[in-house]
């Protein structure tokens, strides 16, 4: 039907929109949708597990360990993400033994989409950390003075209020993280993961549809987005305290 | 005091003379170490710091880029940002539509876009001017950019209270005169920490130049690095690009927290 009906009719109107008809592009493009989201949904998670861990090594009562995370989180986040990606997988991947896959190739240990992976997780994951400790910050002291008196104390406390409003009050930030993450997620570009971008690229030098596709990418990327504050808005109602009011 | 405070509350011991040694033997430790790691890397370091005239070249031009790129963002962002509190409501939502477009956007996007989009040169004043690729990719940052000065400018607006507009009404001063001589330089204050940040990101974001060829310092770097082929050069190299970054940067994000804070504390 597409071939019948849509080509002639978006190629009449100069509009050569290659993945509808040609499957080898379909591919390509359908490929790099899903890596996009598997790179924004592992990154997102590493970010997630970084930034509790951080978080939680913050409050260490040693000064070095909550000196070494404070350096972790200003380095990462006053360097740029292209810098940190080729750092991790130029500089270091090329220290990485090599090992053999299931043909009998020699590949790196830690091939691209993984190191992509890595390092969307630790950028992301260094500004987690600031996001999570503040909305532990915003838990109001009336509230936990308030448990205190009733006998609430060290974990118990931590377990039965300052965490779940916690979580509620990093709801925002945590779609934030999640929209930049997704955003990112272009950058794996400059390391060959055939994400989204890449995808289109490739598309775009083989059919000259440069502006065809660039329209498809931010219109991608538009729904994606889109898709991220729609479940977070939905998880926000969801969780939702009546009266409850981060500061 | 935070909550988390709360779980590890310690007293700091006073610094007695054997903790002064402790600290004493540490510092020394950690002296040594550096030492010896920089005479094991030595000629390594000497090759970072042979090309270091060239690679500064590099960096200016990231500089320069982010200089530019802002300009562009503050200019097109304040305008867009303007036109977002509009009484207008055509203009006020097609400026609200283009901020969102703009912001959910990722950069490189941008940069790819206006790169392919602006021609490669263009005739004006009985002449062909030639636009530069890193101009090009400047103009990309500086309109991926301008969305989110769009949103500073827009919460900085909103933060002066309605009291200020009407008091600007009663001095008989029109909307367009109100906004320019009451409003935003009262919410000027409350936007300059979020641009020195995004000032900060979009600096760090001129290397995203390197994926168009432009010769910043990345760029530099990889071409000077083709020329070595030496594999143990790669992880100095690269930590080169970070310290350039990092001490470019941190400055600056730290003293735009430190205004943030300062001033959140008055207003």
């Amino acid at each position: 039907m597409i071939e019948r009906y849509v080509r002639p009719w978006l190629e009449g109107q100069g509009f050569h929109l290659s993945i509808l008809w040609d499957p080898t592009d379909a591919q390509r493009f359908l490929l790099g949708l899903g890596f996009t989201l598997g790179l924004a949904i592992a990154s997102v998670l590493l970010s997630l597990v970084i930034g509790v861990l951080g978080v939680a090594l913050k409050s260490s009562p040693w000064r070095p360990v909550r000196q070494a995370v404070t350096a972790y989180v200003e380095l990462f986040r006053n360097t740029p993400l292209l810098a940190q990606l080729y750092f991790f997988y130029f500089g270091l991947g090329s220290l990485l033994p090599m090992v053999e896959d299931a043909d009998g190739h020699a590949v790196r240990m830690i091939g691209n989409f993984q190191w992509a992976v890595i390092v969307l997780g630790l950028h992301s994951g260094a500004f987690q950390i600031e996001a999570l400790r503040g909305s532990i910050d915003a838990v109001p002291r009336s509230t936990i003075e308030a448990a205190q008196a009733l006998g609430l104390h060290g974990r118990k406390l931590f377990r039965h209020l300052i965490l779940p409003l916690a979580l509620r009050n990093s709801l925002p930030a945590l779609g934030n993280s999640l929209a930049q993450a997704v955003k990112s997620t272009s950058v794996a570009y400059a390391i060959a993961v055939p994400e989204l971008l890449y995808a289109c690229n490739r598309i775009w030098t083989d059919n000259f549809n440069v502006a065809e596709m660039m329209q498809v990418l931010l219109l991608m990327y538009f729904i994606l987005l889109g898709g991220c504050a729609l479940l977070m808005s939905r998880i926000e109602a969801r969780f939702r305290l009546p009266g409850y009011h981060s500061r | 005091m935070s909550p988390l405070t709360l779980l590890s509350q310690r007293i700091r011991p006073p610094l007695n003379a054997s903790r002064f040694i402790a600290l004493g033997v540490l510092w020394l430790a950690a002296g040594v170490g550096v030492g010896a790691v920089a005479w094991v890397y030595r000629d390594i370091i000497a090759l970072l710091l042979n090309w270091t005239p060239a690679l500064a070249r590099g960096f200016a031009l990231n500089i320069l880029m982010g200089v530019v790129a802002m300009l562009a963002a503050t200019v097109f962002g304040t305008l867009l940002g303007c036109l977002q509190v509009s009484l207008h409501r055509g203009l006020r939502q097609m400026a609200v539509l283009l901020t969102q477009l703009l912001r959910n956007a990722p950069w490189l996007v941008v940069v790819f876009l206006v790169m392919n989009l602006l021609p490669f040169e263009f005739q004006a004043l009985d002449r062909w001017w030639q636009i530069p690729d890193w101009l090009k990719a400047a103009l990309g940052l500086g309109l991926a950019g301008s969305g989110y000065v769009s949103e500073i400018v827009r919460g900085g607006i909103r933060s002066i209270p309605v009291a200020q507009w009407e008091a600007a009404a009663s001095l008989a001063l029109p909307r367009r005169k109100s906004l320019r001589l009451v409003i935003l330089p009262q919410a000027l204050r409350s936007m300059v920490p979020p641009w020195m940040s995004l000032y900060c990101a979009v600096t760090m974001a001129t290397s995203l130049a390197n994926l168009m060829g432009v010769e910043e310092l990345m760029t530099s770097l990889q071409l000077r690095l083709t020329g070595q082929t030496r594999p143990d050069l790669l992880l100095p190299a690269y930590l080169y690009v970070f310290v350039a970054f990092f001490i470019y940067i941190y400055p600056i994000s730290r003293y735009s927290r430190y205004l943030e804070r300062k001033w959140s504390l008055y207003s």
